[in-house]
């Protein structure tokens, strides 16, 4: 849970450090191709108010990145605070990109290269491989 | 890539000088626990007591003016601090055309374009108060300009309006490659329609900056 498991060439999976902590893994880990990114989380359930358990899935993607969200407040008592899970696919023979931020709700994503980020591109990209089925989506109730 | 320490200085020198250490030097001072910045009035002095005579930025009977002095109120010596630099000469001080007024010091990489933003309070979520322009994010009274790269470039540079992820400014050009300071310079800019509010409004301690950024 809150950790990123990437699927990788050869049946290697690679799980990455927890999200929330001060250092997720993203930047560090170098795959030669990723063939899936799958992240299991807890998300409220708006009308029961109960945690759920949740699943992100990326594949099929050319490239993938992922980044954390945060704040910092401007003064004595400012802390670090995360904002957002930014999981992020570039499309196979499209300048599109698809995926998921999971904030306090989870937000689709569908922009183009270049202004994935509020309008502004971002960097740490990997690869990833074309030909598989081409998967978005977040399963809920699965781990 | 891990998550960047952020330390946030002030230059309280009349030196525009680029800060060279991220804990503080002769010209820049560290943001610490306690600490606040805030706006004043021209009679309020660096080195007064906070716990004297405070002197608040003066509202105009009609249209707007520049709030004159901006100071960190330094939590640890008890004192006012005045941010020397700040603003421009509207506010009929030291501001004007200076680059390295406010610091914020990223210790590594950021996977995007680090902003300067306000919010209503340390949730970070709003910007719909009064002073960040009652859902109106041009109508912020604090506006800023992003100086890591260059001076303002006049003496009375206009500055973005700040109001959340509505209205910021990018500190940066993208992302962040290695360790680096960041610069902006900043103002209040007071007007008479504040007069209408409630005196909550006014002292409103609620408010804060913030830097937003990305890591993985």
């Amino acid at each position: 849970m809150w950790k990123i498991k990437l699927l990788l060439e050869g049946g290697l999976i690679h799980v990455l450090g927890d999200v929330r902590s001060g250092n997720p893994g993203w930047a560090q880990c170098n795959p030669s191709k990723i063939l899936r990114i799958e992240f299991p989380f807890f998300g409220r359930d708006e009308f029961t108010g109960k945690d759920v358990p949740y699943k992100m899935v990326l594949a099929g993607m050319k490239e993938y990145n992922f980044f954390v969200e945060a704040v910092r407040g401007v003064s004595g008592r400012g802390k670090t605070k995360i904002k957002g899970l930014w999981f992020m696919g570039k499309l196979p023979n499209s300048d599109r990109i698809r995926g998921f931020v999971l904030k306090e709700s989870i937000m689709s994503l569908d922009t183009i290269v270049g202004q994935e980020y509020h309008g502004i591109s971002t960097v740490g990209w990997k690869t990833g491989s074309v030909g598989d089925k081409v998967v978005s989506t977040i399963i809920r109730g699965s781990l | 890539m891990s998550r960047p320490s952020v330390n946030i200085l002030f230059n309280t020198s009349g030196n525009d000088v680029a800060c060279t250490n991220p804990a503080g030097d002769t010209n820049f001072e560290k943001l610490d626990s306690g600490d606040f910045i805030v706006w004043r009035d021209g009679q309020q002095n660096g080195g007064d007591l906070l716990s004297g005579a405070s002197y608040p930025a003066v509202i105009p009977d009609s249209g707007s003016i520049e709030a004159a002095k901006m100071f960190l109120m330094n939590n640890t010596s008890g004192e006012y601090d005045h941010i020397q630099l700040a603003g421009t000469t509207e506010g009929g001080f030291s501001g004007g055309d200076n680059r390295y007024v406010c610091a914020a010091w990223f210790s590594g990489e950021t996977a995007s374009a680090p902003y300067l933003e306000a919010y209503d309070d340390g949730t970070h979520e709003t910007w719909e108060s009064l002073p960040l322009g009652d859902g109106t994010p041009a109508n912020s009274s604090f506006k800023a300009i992003a100086t890591t790269n260059g001076d303002p470039g006049s003496d009375t540079w206009a500055g973005t309006p700040l109001a959340g992820e509505d209205s910021r400014i990018a500190l940066d050009t993208g992302a962040l490659s290695t360790s680096k300071y960041l610069y902006w310079n900043m103002k209040q800019i007071l007007s008479s329609t504040m007069l209408t509010w409630d005196t909550a409004e006014w002292f409103n301690s609620n408010l804060v900056f913030a830097i937003h950024f990305t890591y993985a």
